[in-house]
């Protein structure tokens, strides 16, 4: 047995850093906070706005600047009138048409920030990068390293490798600060004051790694963005990236001479960098690198004015009455609603960061304890679901034949001593079971196999399984890597089973070819081969459970049918075999069957390890030391046991002959013997009861909000519902004009500040940290009973253990008149 | 209003209230009145300092609920009430400058418990009621108060009050000037405290959890390490069966022995009906 320390047990540690003081100079969070509630109720308005303003109202009539507004907006405006020469009157209804235009786009503004602050402090604990502010994905990693067994990965499958960590190597810096002077540049009027919208919208932009939108290829300077009000979201910053890609190269860079080398599939995580007076952190991986806010506070939020153009003529001509006459600000009048998001596809957004990818908003899951709690409504989107057993009713999942078959499919047990034989593609006369081994298994190619596909004959008279792998399946040979793990799962049922359980009859051919097949699919998930079958002319619709469903299907369609799948057996192997040989040269899949078995899968070599019996005597067992595969060396010792071994005279279990022991029957009985089994019945592997999987309804919850808001108002409901809050006259949002009016104002904002349409609104942020608890609730709540149920089992057979009564005298219950014994 | 607020701004914990002090609740009333007493953080202060106080001082007590940057360019924070206390029912403290504040506000003066992280909202809405009600007062009087503060003031300069007299024009644009950063302020410092508080409310919320996650991490060590142990006992099990058989000892009414010496031995003895008794 082998103690491995954990990959992560340490992230935490090595990126803490060397402990310095902050600048003096870093705005804190407050400090922002108060910026944008400023912005959207203060004097200081928003640049963007006074920019859309003043562009709405200019015509050829009237000349309206962005100082007129900000004028309008601070309470200044006579200065504007007087200038001017305007009347009384005009200049009120020019200060009114800016007032409430200003109060609209504000409006506005304030909802999307808040609703960010919302979303975004809902979603900040699901950050996975090292040393964020609550964290949660790299502690629930490093717990789940702990609780795993080796089989998880055969019937679970997960992609994003294991996560580990590294320091920051030395020379990062200046790469660092390089980024920063990119970053910077797109900040307008720095200070109090300061224009971010560029930056939230490269944030954002890169919120999922640079290299996804890359691709490969530079960052090309003319790239078209979209053409209205959304242009920030498919904008490219070329500098921000070019600066993102060399701290990334710099880094993947410093692993080559990392101690101990990186593994495949280790995804390595560096420390998480900031630009505190930015708020703006970058994160790297070995697989991307990209950047996040520390605090989310800024969305992105619609453009009002295009002046692309005249921005162009600017840089190329430089001057400003001629662009303007050329190009023109334009303005985007209106919106659109964007269409909700979709699940995100493998390797799309969320689903391309190491930790997350793992998590079921990226994968289904199918789970027969999930609750269907959700009432499915309009106005929410659905990122996660439950998935029904898709077997038939009366198939189950497991063989059984006799205990719980603990840890029986999968390998959990690591490399010890080399075999003394070494398969190969022929057929080999050497090969025996080891001392601590039923069987032995002999893989071997052939033209043809028998059934067609692979073939897992009956273990022969020494004890060797033969396993047939055909050249090819369909004239493709990447998919035989998968093939082979089905048949290993034949033959780890066979091993100790007579070969009847795998076809005797429906229920056992369904449930044979279930595990087989969901080993097979689970690799292929693992593998990312699985999203890419295109069945039904769609792809990555196929779950695991499906697809060994099919599998199943098709093994056994000479005696009935498994379940209820829509996919066509015929059209899934043909499908199987494609998507493999589309990911051939990016896995490095086999090229032939000789290849495929002198080049045996990591997974196979696992299973293959783990055929043999764990407690008999002078065998050795070598696994990582975690709770799951633990549970699995106790769970099969006690099966060993029971199943195998004499534990009471008389009683002789499944596989003990009962004539090897013919003394036995002159021991005297033993009354206290239980008829119930040892504390095995007790011993499973954590249940894997996952936690109701939440919903992600933040567009729910503000159309809820809004529509309170009408009711309140004593409206009726509009579309959408916060065209309620646009005709309300806010006057103590804007300031005022003259003395005059400062006494009314002072007697009623107590009032506007009562007012429950304001106090409502203001608890969105609220209402977000209410559904953010549930969520985690959700989630933690399962965890720890699981946790309960593990200590109880687990004390169980400890207690157990520690209860066997010992003899006082040797061989006392021996009948010393039993004939076998008085015989000389 | 502020009771209010409490109610909404969730996440923070419930009030100190709730924490058995009496005190709390005969103050809930004063809450959304403003008295003289209630402005005396602020009323005896030149008002240009007010701003730079109350913000400075929500905003320290704000980053403290965040928690201290460690390094200048890497992102870990450190918090004040350190790592998960698994063991402990002993509420987290309260973030730096919190206690220093509290005991300077009506409801918690003179007080000698010590404060907690849940007593965050309703002392910093508290210190807004103060600020708000020292802003109105003002507000109400405000020529009165800028012109005794600058005749005051003007009188202390060199040459006193001949050589520096105060105008009506400048008492108007000084008027003027202030009630404009009053009402800015009166805009602003409510709704920046709430979302700042709900923030920090998300974030603490989710820190239970993360805590939780915490010990439920060094909980698995022990257990891993704990079922390790038994992983090395059950690999004895199928020996120690097969051997405990023959080696078990017989029922106590055939085994030939007087085992509760009233002088009958296994049948003999009225206890034991059957030779497979247990118990003679």
């Amino acid at each position: 047995m082998t103690l491995r320390p954990l990959a992560l047990s340490g992230m935490i540690l090595l990126t803490t850093g060397i402990p310095d003081i902050a600048a003096a100079a870093d705005r804190t969070l407050y400090e922002r906070l108060q910026t944008v509630t400023q912005k959207d109720i203060g004097s200081a308005i928003d640049g963007e706005i006074a920019d859309f303003v003043a562009a709405v109202l200019n015509d050829s009539e009237q000349t309206v600047t962005e100082n007129d507004v900000r004028k309008a907006a601070e309470g200044s405006f006579s200065t504007v009138c007087a200038e001017r020469s305007l009347e009384y009157a005009a200049c009120e209804n020019l200060r009114q048409k800016i007032l409430s235009l200003v109060e609209r786009e504000r409006r506005i503004r304030t909802i999307g920030r808040d609703l960010f602050a919302s979303a975004g402090g809902y979603e900040m604990p699901t950050s996975e990068h090292l040393g964020k502010v609550l964290s949660l994905p790299p502690a629930i990693a490093s717990l789940l390293k702990v609780w795993q067994s080796g089989i998880d990965r055969s019937l679970s499958p997960s992609t994003g490798g294991t996560p580990r960590a590294a320091p920051m190597p030395s020379g990062a810096e200046s790469r660092y600060s390089a980024l920063e002077r990119a970053l910077r540049e797109l900040v307008e009027e720095p200070g109090e004051k300061e224009r971010i919208e560029e930056l939230a919208g490269a944030v954002t932009r890169y919120r999922f790694g640079h290299r996804v939108i890359r691709k490969g290829e530079p960052c090309p300077a003319d790239e078209e963005a979209l053409d209205n009000e959304l242009a920030r979201l498919s904008k490219r910053w070329c500098a921000v990236e070019e600066k993102l890609d060399q701290i990334w190269q710099f880094l993947t860079a410093s692993l080559a001479n990392i101690v101990p080398p990186v593994r495949p599939g280790e995804t390595v995580f560096f420390p998480t960098w900031i630009y505190r007076d930015m708020n703006v952190v970058v994160w790297a991986t070995s697989l991307d690198a990209g950047l996040e806010w520390e605090i989310p506070l800024e969305p992105v939020l619609p453009e009002l004015v295009d002046d692309r153009a005249f921005d162009q003529c600017m840089d190329e001509v430089g001057d400003e009455p001629y662009c303007h006459s050329i190009h023109p600000r334009t303005f985007f009048l209106g919106g659109e609603y964007l269409p909700p998001p979709e699940t995100p596809g493998k390797g799309i957004g969320i689903c391309g960061l190491p930790m997350n990818t793992k998590g079921f908003l990226c994968r289904p899951i199918a789970q027969t304890e999930c609750q269907k709690a959700y009432d499915i409504s309009t106005n929410a989107f659905y990122l996660g679901g439950c998935i029904d057993s898709v077997l038939d009713e009366g198939i189950s999942e497991r063989l059984t034949i006799v205990g719980p078959d603990l840890c029986g499919i999968g390998g959990w047990r690591q490399p010890d001593d080399p075999p003394p034989v070494i398969d190969t593609p022929q057929r080999q006369q050497d090969i025996r079971p080891p001392p601590c081994s039923r069987c032995a298994v002999d893989l071997y190619c052939a033209a043809q196999c028998p059934g067609g596909g692979g073939s897992t004959e009956p273990k022969d008279a020494r004890g060797v399984i033969p396993l047939c792998i055909p050249e090819s399946i369909n004239g493709k040979t990447a998919v035989l890597q998968s093939l082979i793990l089905h048949e290993l799962v034949h033959v780890q049922q066979t091993c100790s089973n007579p070969r009847e359980i795998l076809d005797s009859d429906l229920q056992r051919c369904c449930a044979a070819e279930y595990q087989a097949y969901h080993v097979q699919c689970a690799a292929l998930a693992e593998d990312g081969i699985l999203q890419d079958m295109e069945i039904g002319g769609r792809r990555g619709w196929v779950t695991p459970e499906l697809c060994a469903a099919t599998g199943a299907n098709g093994s056994c369609r000479e005696q009935g049918k498994c379940s209820d799948s829509p996919i066509d057996y015929q059209e899934f192997v043909q499908a199987m075999a494609v998507a493999a040989e589309e990911n051939k040269e990016r896995l490095q899949l086999p090229e032939s069957c000789a290849s495929a078995i002198l080049d045996l899968d990591e997974r196979a070599k696992a299973m293959v390890r783990s055929l043999p019996t764990v407690c008999s005597p002078k065998c050795k067992t070598k696994f990582e030391s975690t709770i799951g595969n633990n549970l699995c060396f106790i769970g099969q010792c006690l099966e060993q046991s029971w199943e195998e071994e004499r534990l009471v005279p008389g009683r002789m279990t499944l596989n003990a002959n009962d004539e090897s022991f013919p003394w036995d029957s002159c021991v005297g009985g033993e009354p206290a013997a239980s008829p119930i089994a040892p504390s095995i019945g007790s011993l499973t592997l954590p249940s894997l009861t996952f936690p109701r999987i939440p919903s992600y309804r933040p567009a729910d919850i503000a159309q809820r909000m809004d529509i309170a808001l009408c009711q309140i108002y004593g409206m009726p409901l509009s579309t959408p519902p916060t065209l309620c809050q646009i005709d309300l006259s806010r006057r103590l949002g804007l300031t005022v004009l003259d003395f005059s009016e400062m006494g009314a104002l002072i007697s009623t904002f107590i009032g506007n500040l009562l007012d429950p349409g304001v106090q409502l609104q203001r608890m969105s942020t609220g209402v977000g940290a209410r559904f953010a608890a549930s969520l985690y609730a959700d989630n933690v709540g399962p965890m720890e009973q699981s946790f309960a149920e593990i200590l109880g089992a687990a004390a169980t057979v400890l207690e157990d253990i520690a209860s066997t009564p010992f003899p006082q005298q040797m061989c006392s219950r021996v009948d010393r008149q039993c004939p076998f014994l008085a015989a000389p | 209003m502020c009771a209010t607020t409490i109610a909404i701004v969730i996440g923070m914990g419930a009030p100190r209230a709730e924490a058995a002090t009496p005190g709390w609740r005969e103050i809930a009333p004063k809450l959304g009145a403003c008295t003289y007493e209630d402005t005396d953080l602020f009323r005896d202060r030149p008002f240009s300092g007010w701003i730079q106080q109350y913000h400075g001082t929500v905003g320290k007590i704000i980053e403290g609920l965040l928690g201290t940057p460690t390094s200048r360019h890497f992102v870990n924070r450190r918090f004040s009430a350190g790592p998960a206390q698994c063991q402990s029912t002993a509420p987290v403290p309260a973030p730096p400058g919190l206690s220093e504040l509290a005991v300077r506000l009506e409801p918690w003066k003179g007080s000698a418990d010590p404060f907690t992280r849940s007593d965050t909202t309703p002392v910093l809405l508290e210190y807004l009621r103060v600020y708000e009600c020292s802003l109105a007062e003002r507000s109400f009087f405000l020529p009165v108060e800028i012109r005794n503060e600058e005749l005051e003031r003007r009188a202390l300069l060199p040459g006193g009050l001949g050589a520096n007299p105060l105008w009506y024009t400048d008492l108007f644009r000084m008027t003027f000037e202030q009630l404009t950063t009053i009402i800015e302020e009166f805009e602003t410092a409510r709704p920046t405290l709430e979302r700042a508080l709900s923030l920090a409310g998300t974030l603490n919320l989710a820190r239970h959890f993360s805590d939780d996650i915490e010990c439920l991490q060094r909980a698995s060590l022990d257990i891993r390490n704990a079922l390790a142990l038994s992983a090395d006992t059950a690999a004895c099990m199928p020996r120690i069966w097969n051997a405990k058989d023959p080696l078990r000892d017989p029922p106590t009414c055939s085994d030939g022995l007087d085992n509760d010496n009233d002088g009958r031995t296994d049948l003999d003895d009225d206890n034991c009906e059957l030779p497979s008794d247990m118990t003679e």
